[in-house]
């Protein structure tokens, strides 16, 4: 069996956004050229950070890359893996969302955000059948 | 199931010795002292502080505190529990609200056996069951007989049993001379020492010169005070590694029976550990400052017991207190099996990490004088030592970065001040990460991360090619291994 998925993940954008840097007293050019760079940010950012998401179930392992500024590569092989697990947060909630977090012996290995929940428990099933362990 | 953790199958062939009692057993009534004094020594230092300021009182609290301290561990006693069958351990207690915990057997990773002052004074040992995982030590059977201590040990994990020949020369084996040299060259020594040192050079010579008696009550000015300060941090530092190191290392003999690793050692609380080889995740052999002077260092046994929070860890682990480097090597080679390792050469990290660490020290170097602008024109100059500093370290960092894959072993070194060369095995690796900062990428750098439970080592700085060409490597390894 060798089969891809290709998925990818909606981030948090609005978390990015300014209210921080509201504060600062001096200088308004800053705090203009400040808040215009956050907005940019916020509308940009999410997006690359979607764009860069992706997981790949192979044949023996799972294998993750997500980032651009900070490119991380993960690699999970099935019969490592101890337990995996779905999460929602509030935000999750609010827009549907659900989050899959898989485990080995070593700690958490991988965080999956923003998958669709029928999705993530679909996931969380595949992987823990492939695993040999319980689904939480 | 992972390598990390085999199943144990020796555990269904080889004949148990017969429970002793499937029946709810207590501890030995000595617990009630063992966990007494545990609670009153947690509350010196309270008690003394108000003994000491004298107030109202006091003495009453102690007394309470004392008697609080009794009572409860009398009826913590009297709850308490333990229970053995063929497959698991069960234990039990409390009062208001009762737990009760199962530890299989097969997931049991060590077993140790540990003697306080309290203990000798009732002649009873406590046994320690680490599990796989655990953030504490999951099983503290406080207070037992010797004899049942024993038998219990040998039905918890037979494989754990002290039987077989004991080599004739211990693998480690620390003398007073040893001791001595470990205490002075300790890590806490260390860092005081280097900062110290660094004090020194900024005074005058003969600042060194100038008699105490002189320095107290006289006009001291501020460069006599750091040296003074410097000096009793230094005295005080040196005094306290020695002493723990005597009582916590007196005695330390490691020896190697078949499979297993026995250690002693212990001058207060007597101990006794044994770890099954086969459950050493790596070995991390660790060089400090001090100790790379002299051509020195220490070794550590990673397992995946010993919970971070039973403050075991750091001592539990330790295979060679100290000992020359290449001894150390040595004895990392004869507990991970011959992988050539006293002769590996380590590949240093290329010329461009150190560049990059030399960009970013300047960069900080420059920030923060510029920040200390902001700062009281006195204290403006000690930024500008922020430089020389962060350049030093970056050096430092860049030299002692290096790895190698060997056959079955994956070595990495890293550590600018405390250097640590961590071996672990192959086919302990869990899952692997590749990280390629903001800051690595412009130099074509990346950094591998192998996983292993309780640990994990890291070969920080290689080229972006040879990081994906040994990810790919090991990850074709992992994913193969079935």
């Amino acid at each position: 069996m060798w089969w891809t998925v290709w998925g990818a993940v909606v981030l948090v954008g609005a978390l990015v956004a300014s209210p921080t840097i509201a504060e600062i007293p001096s200088g308004g050019a800053i705090f203009v050229a400040a808040f215009v760079l956050a907005v940019l940010g916020a509308a940009t950012v999410p997006f690359l950070r979607y764009r860069r998401w992706r997981y790949e179930i192979r044949e023996r392992d799972l294998f993750l890359s997500h980032g651009s500024w900070f490119y991380v590569l993960t690699l999970i092989p099935f019969d490592r893996i101890q337990y995996v697990e779905t999460h929602q947060g509030p935000l999750d909630l609010a827009f549907r969302l659900m989050q899959l977090v898989v485990y080995t012996a070593a700690g958490r290995a991988a965080r999956i955000p923003g998958l669709d929940p029928d999705e993530a428990e679909a996931l969380r099933e595949e992987l823990s059948k492939v695993a040999g362990t319980e689904s939480v | 199931m992972s390598d990390a953790v085999p199943p144990r199958p020796d555990r269904e062939d080889a004949p148990l010795p017969p429970p002793v009692s499937t029946e709810w057993r207590r501890l030995h009534p000595a617990a009630i002292a063992v966990w007494a004094s545990g609670v009153v020594g947690g509350l010196a230092v309270p008690i003394l502080f108000f003994l000491v300021i004298g107030r109202a009182g006091s003495i009453g609290f102690a007394a309470f505190a004392g008697g609080v301290a009794v009572i409860g561990s009398v009826v913590r006693w009297s709850r308490f529990g333990y229970r053995l069958d063929d497959r698991a351990l069960h234990l039990r207690g409390g009062l208001l609200q009762r737990w009760e915990r199962t530890i299989q057997l097969a997931r049991i990773q060590s077993v140790d056996v540990v003697q306080k002052l309290t203990h000798r004074a009732f002649g009873v040992v406590e046994l320690r069951i680490e599990v796989v995982g655990g953030q504490s030590t999951e099983a503290p059977l406080v207070a037992l007989l010797p004899d049942e201590a024993t038998r219990l040990r040998a039905m918890l994990a037979s494989d754990l049993a002290e039987e077989g020949e004991a080599s004739e020369q211990p693998l480690v084996r620390m003398r007073p001379r040893d001791l001595l040299v470990a205490g002075l060259t300790g890590g806490r020594v260390a860092v005081v020492a280097a900062m110290a040192g660094w004090a020194f050079q900024l005074l005058p010579e003969d600042a060194l010169f100038v008699n105490l008696d002189e320095l107290v009550g006289t006009d001291r000015s501020n460069l006599e005070t750091v040296l003074l300060i410097a000096a009793a941090l230094l005295g005080a530092s040196v005094l306290i590694s020695l002493a723990t190191t005597v009582v916590v290392y007196w005695g330390f003999a490691a020896h190697r029976r078949d499979d297993r690793l026995v250690i002693t050692r212990g001058l207060l609380q007597a101990r006794r550990s044994v770890i099954a080889v086969g459950r050493i995740q790596a070995i991390r052999i660790e060089e400090n400052l001090i100790r790379r002077v002299f051509g020195l260092a220490s070794v550590r046994v990673l397992t995946a017991g010993y919970g971070k929070e039973s403050g075991d860890q750091q001592q539990a682990s330790m295979l060679v207190p100290v000992a020359d480097r290449d001894r150390c090597l040595e004895v990392a080679e004869a507990v991970v099996g011959s992988d050539g390792l006293p002769n590996v050469d380590l590949r240093p990290a290329p010329t461009r990490a150190l560049i990059r660490r030399l960009v970013l020290a300047s960069s900080v170097g420059v920030v923060a004088p510029t920040l200390g602008l902001a700062l009281p024109e006195d204290a403006r100059i000690a930024t500008f030592a922020v430089l020389p500093v962060a350049i030093g370290f970056g050096y430092l960092s860049w030299r002692a970065l290096g790895h190698e894959v060997l056959a079955r072993h994956v070595v990495a070194r890293s550590g600018a001040l405390q250097r640590r060369t961590t071996v672990a095995a192959r086919a302990n690796v869990q899952h692997l990460t590749l990280h390629r900062s903001p800051t690595q990428r412009p130099f074509g750098l990346a950094s591998l991360t192998l996983a292993i439970p309780k640990a994990s080592a890291a070969v920080i700085d290689v080229d972006d090619d040879v990081a994906e060409e040994r990810f790919d490597e090991l990850a074709a390894r992992l994913s193969g291994a079935r």
